[in-house]
């Protein structure tokens, strides 16, 4: 809720404020707006032309395309009518769900309809790449996206990137009161403040990584130690965190850094720590159905998403950092320098089972 | 007097069907198992794909410390939001039914409207209001209030998962309240002072039924829900098999399932032994009377609760979204536009499950209501499971099938509805069921004596009566379709967005702005349908106003043709002469030998006489001596289990055939009326006429109507008329079709005492005046004696004795038919030197009826009625004493013990007083010779 009692209005706010009343009765019109422009208007005009491959360069596409898309329709359904609407003899079916939904029921199908899987976060696409259910994109289309964020065997690439952040409460905390090393954080003052969403898979990927960076002892003892502190469980997804974590009900939250976006209204920020699992990269991306009829137009789809306008798009409107080098993200978020991410693949974050035992364990799950 | 035994309810087999018990209609079973079927398949796979399982990490799964951990929290949480929500929702069901709460057909709606709140958005308003730093907490900050006490948790969940369950107590027991007899209720206080026990010990117990099987649903809705657990962070089995759904453990998220569907079992297995099979209807009388209790000043406190339920339950999450709308989305979400096409979407698909889920309850309502099988019981039962099964699942059910065997079909719309089938079925099934239940069956043996086949009888009266019920149930299904989320997520077409969809898309990431409209609407439309799921209240007189504006009526419709009827003798009808031609002396009625056995005891025994054309028969007996089940072998409603019964020398029913009810042309007046409450008296009267020209028909229930007294409510509703109009309309419709035989069941004991004495001469002469031949079944042995032309009289299934009154009175040809016509006093007596000795002296053997004495002239038992004798006080030669008197106005009542020690009853004129203690003389006063029997052994 909004709580217009507060009088913190910083930059990130006023800008969302305007943006949101204009929005809002676009929205509630029906009329969209401007067609010419892909992505938030509001952010759109002042930045640089943006680098790399752009739409028109890529091949033409022709055909019936059908994506199951774990990213929700108002984070991609803009850029996915885009390209859609640039030839008139491509038709893209989209069916968006939780990723979650998407995966049992690719699971469960007897032959997936699907063309291309597209999801939020990379564990998901080497699960069904594991499970032998994907097919080997193109070489020219992988060299889109810099190696770190694709798949080493070629099956699917990253599309656009977050990062795991730690968010606070700028009524509570300033900047400087979190830890710079998340193994550090039981011993601070902040542990006793902080909320946490393991339910959520991108959590799940968070201690797959500890698990992976740390080695599974310290990151059990981690997360007693958290949990001793007074480290608080909620469900995430339905954005209670964000909204718990603005109110105050927590005052810090192990979170994505996009956390801002959707909560301008609120006193939250980010922060992020260095080299460790509480930086590590979430990366959206898509793969190609191996039971697809048409692979090749679906890998081709898949490269517009790593255009220059998509790209742009992934910056301006879902304040992802873009995967491409030559398109910068949005000013209001921390430079792509700033950030410190461990090195570590992506392939191994899929191992989630060992993660839900050890959670199921710790009685956390 | 024989005890009378006041018609209670325990079961009786016509009441059953007990007859059919053992032939369930083939086509009916076949398609309601058929249904069930279809409906389970989903469910079934659950367990299919659990057993792929390895049995040992199975087992470690099913039964390891967490998972008892969480199915005892959900085991606490069903238990105690059922509990809380029966507990809440009678006194509300009370308050907006028996009393005169201002506004209470308001509150009735409103009270019920929780139930169109998705619980998600409730939880999430409840959660931004009263969380830790919720809304209240901001309004308290200035008094230091930091923080609220945390509501996550067990008792959150508790709190508003009733607040969102147990409307569906709230609507089955105001039904339940509607449809019992108020006058139990009046009964009852004026028994108990308090109306505390009234309630306790009168209604309580009737609307047990009604209360079950809101509370079963309340118990399922609460075993399936996953979204306030979720939000209130509580680890129920929802939760736990979405976590494993999540991690891609099908199987185990299977077998999680199968704790759900074990729960649900259970759930529905407690519901079956506390409901039981009994019929809920009232009495056929018509509609019960009303009843208001004055609130006073527990007004005040009355409207507070309901106030504060309405508050916690609508107003705050309405305002929450209202909120949201004038806030206004806070982030960019290009292409996100609300689309009319969105509520279409939602409304469209619902109303087709609405529409699929009533077709197909119907079948297995009927079967389960209308015969007491354990068949019918297991399909209706079956389909309650797929209620309890958490939506991911249903859904992951449907794509297997959908994607395997009927890819057609797969990401339609058709799957969509089916999905909403197989969870919402129940909801259908339960209110269709109960729906039958509340219609008495003699309506339907009514029609069909009226000449309507089963189906027609079915058509013409059951359905109309059930369609309320019929239409409650789509509504329910319809606003859970409207809800509806994790199925559809999984099951629909590409681009299919409903209204629930769009609001979890928008809402998951936190654009409120937008879920605010989609929200509303949703509320609003399901909304609407609230006021079809609300029992109606047949009492109210501005909707039988409105029925009788209805155009179209079934009555006005052209006959048809064929079955025209020669209706010559229609216009001669009310006179006497009328029959007088057919009133030939031969035989109408004969039955032969005629048994009729219910599991091997004999309810009728060896039946056999004859009823002569014109002749009003009364089958009088005890309660329980077969009476009844005769008529109703007489008129078709059941099948002797050997014999004959021939009407007019035809056979009309053996131990192998049977003319149906309604070839027999056999008419029937009930006990209780049996009066169609959906038709007018004109229409009850013409039920039976459909076959009869219009204009004769109107001129044959216009004469009906004036011969019984009624012409000037031709255009009322049963229930606007008294109980002797009532029965005169039921007698004026069994003679509509001009029957062969009129069978009367009891016709009085329903009425007054008053009018009962008034109404067995008017229904006499009717019969008389157009000269039927009627049987008629009574206990009552002064109605028996004082209006037959015969008597016979029953006992363990037999006849006893059948002749003239005055000789069954007189000359029974048994001791049970002397004490069950009237007080009997047996003077023993002997036969010395050609004289009777008995204790009031001599008689001549000549004042003896029947020669049996000279068999066993020794020890003899002389039957005396009280006024065959009379008391003379005296102070010599008495024969004993008064030891008790009564006053009974017209006449005293005294016993006498004779100096032998025999009691004997007499009457005396109540001119004369003689007190207790006096010795008197007994002298034989009657004039007709005496009965006498054989003594028993001392």
């Amino acid at each position: 809720m909004a709580d217009t009692d507060r009088t913190r209005f910083d930059r990130r706010r006023f800008l969302g404020a305007a943006g949101a009343g204009a929005m809002f009765l676009a929205g509630c019109t029906g009329q969209s707006s401007d067609d010419e422009v892909l992505g938030n208007p509001e952010f759109t005009d002042e930045r640089p032309e943006p680098g790399g491959t752009t739409m028109e360069e890529l091949p033409e596409l022709s055909g019936e395309l059908t994506v199951y898309s774990g990213r929700s329709e108002e984070r991609v359904g803009e850029l996915i009518d885009y390209i859609e609407e640039m030839y008139d003899d491509l038709t893209v079916d989209v069916r968006y769900a939780d990723s979650s939904d998407l995966v049992n029921a690719i699971l469960t199908e007897e032959e997936t309809p699907a063309d291309i899987y597209y999801t939020t976060e990379s564990g998901t696409l080497t699960f069904l790449r594991d499970e032998g259910l994907t097919t080997e994109l193109p070489d020219d289309v992988l060299e889109l996206c810099p190696e770190e964020f694709r798949d080493p065997e070629g099956n699917w690439m990253g599309l656009s990137r977050r990062s795991w952040a730690i968010a606070f409460n700028t009524d509570r905390f300033e900047e400087s009161d979190i830890p710079e090393e998340i193994m550090a954080f039981p011993e601070s003052e902040v542990a006793s403040e902080m909320g946490w969403a393991p339910y959520r898979g991108s959590t799940q990927a968070f201690i797959t990584a500890m698990r992976v960076l740390h080695g599974e002892e310290e990151t059990r003892e981690w997360i007693e130690a958290m949990l001793d502190a007074g480290l608080r469980t909620y469900e995430g997804g339905r954005s209670d965190l964000a909204q718990a974590t603005g109110s105050g009900e927590v005052n810090a939250s192990l979170y994505n850094h996009y956390i801002v976006r959707g909560n301008l209204d609120l006193p939250i920020d980010v922060t992020y720590t260095k080299n460790d699992a509480g930086v590590v990269p979430v990366v959206p991306g898509a793969c190609v159905m191996n039971a697809s009829d048409d692979p090749e137009t679906a890998a081709n789809f898949v490269a517009h998403w790593a255009s220059a306008e998509a790209q742009e798009y992934f910056a301006t409107t879902t304040w992802e950092y873009p995967v491409s080098p030559h398109v910068e993200p949005l000013d209001v978020l921390p430079d792509r320098d700033e950030l410190a991410p461990p090195e570590i693949d992506l392939n191994d974050l899929a191992d989630i089972e060992t993660t839900l035992s050890l959670l199921r364990e710790l009685d956390v799950l | 007097m024989p005890s009378f035994t006041p018609s209670n309810t325990k079961r009786d087999p016509s009441e059953t069907n007990a007859d059919e018990e053992s032939t369930l209609p083939i086509g009916l079973t076949l398609l309601a198992g058929a249904i069930a079927a279809v409906v389970i398949t989903p469910v079934l796979w659950v367990l299919f794909v659990a057993l792929s399982v390895d049995p040992e990490s199975a087992f470690s799964l099913i039964w390891d410390t967490r998972t008892r951990t969480v199915l005892t929290t959900t085991t606490i949480l069903i238990v105690t939001v059922t509990t809380l929500s029966v507990l809440l929702s009678v006194p509300l069901a009370f308050l907006t039914t028996l009393t005169d709460l201002p506004g209470k057909r308001l509150w009735s709606v409103v009270l019920a409207l929780p139930l169109v709140i998705p619980s998600y958005v409730g939880a999430f308003a409840f959660i931004s209001i009263w969380g830790p730093k919720g809304i209240v907490q901001g309004w308290l900050s200035p008094l230091g209030v930091e923080s609220l006490p945390a509501i996550y948790g067990l008792p959150g969940t508790i709190f508003i998962l009733t607040l969102y369950n147990y409307p569906f107590v709230y609507l089955t027991t105001i039904a339940g309240l509607r449809a019992f007899d108020k006058t139990f209720l009046e009964a009852a206080r004026t028994l108990e002072t308090n109306l505390v026990s009234a309630i306790r010990y009168a209604v309580l117990p009737l609307i047990k039924p009604a209360v079950t099987a809101g509370a079963l649903l309340t118990a399922l809705e609460t075993a399936a829900d996953f979204g306030v657990p979720t939000m209130m962070r509580l680890d129920v089995f929802t939760r736990v098999i979405y976590v494993q759904y999540n991690s891609f453990n099908l199987e185990y998220a299977a077998l999680l399932s199968l704790h759900l569907a074990a729960i649900a079992l259970v759930i529905v297995v407690i519901e079956s032994q506390v409901r039981g099979h009994d019929a809920i209807h009232g009495e056929a009388r018509g509609g019960s009377r009303s009843y208001t209790y004055r609130l006073g000043r527990w007004k005040w406190p009355a409207l507070a609760l309901c106030s504060t339920v309405v508050l916690f339950t609508l107003v705050m999450p309405v305002a929450i979204l209202f909120m949201w709308l004038v806030h206004g989305p806070v982030a960019y979400a290009g292409g996100l536009e609300f689309d009319w096409e969105y509520a279409t979407n939602s409304v469209s698909v619902s109303l087709l499950a609405a529409g699929v889920a009533a077709a197909m309850a119907l079948p297995i309502a009927y079967l389960s209501a209308q015969y007491d099988s354990l068949l019918g019981r297991i399909f209706e039962r079956a389909t309650y499971l797929g209620f309890a099964i958490p939506g991911v699942v249903i859904g992951l059910s449907l794509v297997y099938f959908g994607s395997r065997h009927v890819p057609s079909i797969y990401q339609t719309i058709p799957l969509v509805v089916f999905a909403y089938v197989v969870m919402y079925l129940p909801l259908a099934v339960g209110s269709t069921r109960t729906s039958i239940l509340y219609i008495n069956p003699r309506l339907t043996e009514a029609a069909r004596m009226l000449g309507s086949s089963p189906i027609e009888a079915f058509r013409r009266v059951v359905f109309p009566l059930m369609i309320p019920g019929v239409v409650a149930g789509s509504a329910l299904v319809f606003l859970h379709g409207m809800k509806e989320l994790p199925a559809t997520l999984m099951v629909r077409p590409i681009g299919f967005e409903t209204l629930a969809t769009f609001v979890w898309m928008v809402e998951g990431n936190a654009y409120y702005g937008y879920a605010a409209i989609p929200a509303l609407l949703l509320i609003f439309v399901s909304g609407f349908s609230i006021l079809a799921v609300l029992p109606r209240d047949d009492e109210d007189p501005r909707l039988r106003k409105l029925r009788r504006l209805l155009p179209g009526r079934e009555d006005s419709r052209d006959p048809n043709d064929e079955f025209i009827i020669d209706s010559s003798d229609w216009g001669d009808l009310p006179t006497t002469e009328g029959r007088e031609s057919s009133t030939d002396g031969g035989v109408a009625l004969s039955l032969d030998g005629v048994s009729k056995r219910y599991g091997g005891e004999p309810a009728v025994d060896e039946f056999s006489c004859s009823v002569p054309e014109g002749e009003l028969l009364t089958l009088v007996g005890p309660s329980g001596c077969g009476k009844t089940t005769t008529l109703r072998l007489i008129g078709g409603l059941e099948r002797p289990t050997s014999g004959k019964i021939r009407l007019h020398g035809e056979i009309i029913a053996d131990e192998t055939n049977g003319l149906p009810p309604e070839e027999r042309n056999v008419g029937i007046v009930f006990q209780d009326f049996a009066l169609f409450p959906h038709k007018t008296v004109a229409e009850n009267v013409a039920f039976g006429l459909r076959a009869v020209e219009k204009s004769e028909r109107e001129t044959a229930i216009d004469e009906l109507l004036s011969l019984v007294g009624l012409s000037e409510y031709a255009d009322h509703y049963p229930a606007e008329l008294s109980g002797g109009q009532k029965q005169r309309v039921a007698l004026a419709r069994s003679l509509a079709p001009k029957p062969d035989l009129l069978l009367l069941d009891e016709p009085l004991s329903n009425l007054d005492a008053g009018l009962r004495i008034e109404m067995r001469e008017a229904i006499r002469e009717i019969v008389k005046t157009v000269g039927v031949t009627a049987v008629w079944v009574t206990h009552d042995q002064e109605e028996a004696l004082s209006i037959s032309d015969r008597v016979a009289v029953m006992h363990g299934g037999r006849i006893e004795q059948i002749d003239g009154p005055k000789t069954v009175f007189t000359s029974p040809d048994s001791r049970t038919v002397a004490e069950f016509l009237g007080h009997a006093n047996y003077l023993p007596a002997r036969e010395e030197n050609g004289v009777i000795e008995t204790p009031i002296g001599p008689i001549a053997p000549a004042r003896i009826a029947t020669d049996e004495y000279r068999a066993s002239s020794e020890r003899l038992d002389i039957l005396v009625r009280p006024d065959d004798i009379a008391i003379i006080p005296t102070a010599s030669d008495a024969h004993g004493r008064v030891v008790y008197s009564r006053f009974n106005g017209p006449e005293v009542f005294y016993r006498v013990a004779l100096e032998t020690g025999t009691v004997v009853g007499c009457t005396g004129s109540h001119d004369e007083w003689i007190e207790r203690g006096t010795a008197v003389r007994v002298e034989l006063t009657a004039s007709h010779p005496l009965r006498s029997f054989t003594r028993e052994d001392e």
